[in-house]
């Protein structure tokens, strides 16, 4: 088994181009990693923007030699982070709507670095090869590219509760991962906030624990830099698709706009309204309403508030507030997609 | 081999209430040559083979894909330009528009099996017919590859291990059924004006073999079958 493995990584990881039995076990598992990989970079979830990708691979190569490593982003809600054990690190757009800064986001790709970098990765698949589930992940990773129907973070948390990392190879990560982007200058800090706020989901696969996060902070010596200027700049044109599809997922999305809004950009703030107002417990629309005023009080200023306000107003049955808030929606995002509705709304009113 | 018949008998009763190989045909779109060379776009074929475990688990062996792969081609190559037709061979994993046409390819050929050759869940208003597309983004395939037809080949293939063999041994003694390998799949020929499949074969076999020459060209020969060129 220790022969296998060794031949295995050397494979899988590029470390050495040596090729293994091509009738081995690790040649299928290699074969089914690269047509994943395929899958992802031929997917039309996959982000193309030249813009957005510079500014994270910009952070993986100072991170580490990045030569070996091939970075997709992919248009999806949630938090997801993920390396296949050839190289080739996924990057879910949810990940940098929760990032707070360009710190945040280097702190979750070094972790991911160093899992790939540990053969972690490659070690989970192991273990998922053994009992076929393999095929289920790279399922998982290719919907997670837009193919398929079992992309969503819910069933890659349901493969990460049977497949987790361990809690071992978790310090190892926090560890490397630390080294990384200290070496680069990143904020330590970032890594407990990052790692405080992220998804259920996520830390079924990188199980969390109170232990972990006093190693971390342990680990967490000094200062550096944030990055938060240039995180908002860069992600400020794709916030709106971002906030609308995290918004249509359908779970209740309250607690993660909480922390978004924290950050006091409008469309966060329209995001916590739309979240209040759609899950519509007792109280729901009062808080709706405040988030939409107070996004619309906000710098960016997002239309999409006033809508909110409109939606609020005709569930109340207000319909001259209604009208009014539809009207100014009208004017303030002329060319909405949903312009045809918000007309007809105006017409019933 | 006996042993691989007995399994997917077992496996596939209520499949196996319609005929295994059956090509089918789509009468509202007769074969038509844009040109006097006749040219088929040969798409790079899409080819899983894997070992069945002793668990069941498939297991993809890079080595017997790599190789069907090539001799599933050459083959198919080889059968139409007997026939006057020159081909072009495709390889579309490195272009994201025309490895969707692929994709869109495997989905639609599944429904095909699945309501075409599947009785109880028939569509409606699809009726016994072939009256399928692929719709007009297979244009990509057309501007660069300049042929009138493609070619499409979708197959699973598996092969029992060792084990599997000596479990499904001592299962057929305790009269358990106990499934061992097969092969699955469809080719379908698509009119790269149109994106009509104009006819489609279904592939279903416990003998089938892709892993050595001779029996490839028969299982190439099963899948072309009716191939109306």
């Amino acid at each position: 088994m220790k022969r296998v493995l060794a031949l295995t990584l050397m494979l899988l990881t590029g470390a050495a181009r040596a090729q293994p039995d091509a009738d081995s076990d690790e040649a299928g598992l290699a074969m089914q990693v690269a047509k994943a990989e395929d899958n992802i970079r031929n997917s039309a979830a996959l982000v193309r923007d030249p813009a957005l990708n510079d500014y994270v691979h910009g952070i993986v190569c100072r991170l580490t030699p990045c030569a070996a490593l091939r970075v997709y982003l992919v248009g999806s809600p949630g938090l997801n982070v993920f390396a296949l054990p050839n190289g080739a690190l996924v990057v879910w757009t949810g990940a940098l709507l929760r990032a707070q800064d360009e710190a945040q986001l280097a702190h979750l790709l070094a972790h991911e670095i160093a899992h790939y970098q540990n053969k972690d990765s490659l070690d989970l698949y192991h273990r998922m090869l053994d009992t076929s589930g393999v095929v289920a992940l790279l399922g998982v990773a290719a919907a997670g590219a837009g193919i398929g129907f079992v992309g969503t973070p819910a069933s890659m948390a349901a493969l990460g509760a049977k497949y987790s990392h361990s809690d071992a190879q978790e310090r190892d990560a926090d560890r490397a991962g630390m080294a990384m982007a200290a070496a680069a200058g990143y904020d330590p800090a970032a890594a407990l906030a990052v790692w405080r706020a992220a998804d259920a989901d996520f830390l079924k696969v990188h199980p969390w624990s109170e232990d972990r996060l006093a190693a971390l902070q342990d680990l967490a010596h000094g200062t550096g830099k944030t990055g938060a200027e240039n995180h908002r700049a860069v992600t400020a044109p794709y916030l709106e698709r971002w906030v609308g599809e995290e918004l249509r997922r359908d779970i209740d999305t309250v607690a993660l706009f909480i922390r978004l809004a924290a950050s006091g950009r409008g469309l966060c703030r329209y995001g916590l309204g739309e979240a209040y107002r759609k899950r519509g417990a007792p109280g729901d629309a009062v808080l709706a309403a405040s988030w939409f005023r107070a996004a619309l009080a906000a710098p960016d200023s997002p239309p999409l508030a006033w809508r909110g306000l409109g939606l609020l107003a005709l569930q109340n049955g207000d319909k001259p507030a209604a009208r009014a808030a539809f009207a100014q929606y009208r004017v303030m995002a002329p060319d909405a997609d949903d312009k045809a509705m918000i007309d007809y709304y105006l017409t019933q009113l | 081999m006996g042993r691989r018949i007995i399994a997917l008998l077992s496996l596939c009763a209520p499949l196996c209430a319609c005929d295994a190989a059956s090509p089918r045909l789509a009468e509202s779109a007769p074969i038509r040559w844009s040109q006097p060379g006749k040219t088929i776009v040969l798409v790079t074929p899409d080819i899983e083979l894997s070992e069945l475990t002793a668990g069941g688990a498939e297991a993809p062996r890079a080595d017997w894909t790599g190789s069907a792969i090539a001799l599933t081609a050459k083959n198919i190559a080889a059968r139409l330009a007997a026939r006057g037709i020159s081909v072009t061979e495709a390889d579309t994993a490195a272009n994201a528009r025309e490895s969707q046409v692929v994709k869109l390819n495997s989905a639609v050929g599944q429904a095909i099996l699945l309501h075409l050759y599947y009785s109880p869940i028939k569509l409606p208003q699809k009726g016994a017919a072939l009256d399928w597309t692929l719709g007009p983004g297979v244009a990509v395939l057309r501007d660069k590859y300049h042929g009138d037809y493609a070619l499409f080949v979708h197959l699973r293939d598996s092969y029992s291990s060792t084990g599997r063999q000596a479990l499904m041994g001592v299962a057929a003694l305790l009269l358990v059924p106990v499934p061992g390998g097969f092969q699955s799949g469809f080719a379908s020929l698509v009119d790269l004006r149109t994106g009509k499949i104009v006819w489609f074969n279904r592939l279903l076999s416990v003998n089938g073999d892709l892993r050595n020459a001779d029996d490839a060209r028969d299982t190439v020969g099963e899948l072309l079958k009716g191939l109306p060129l």
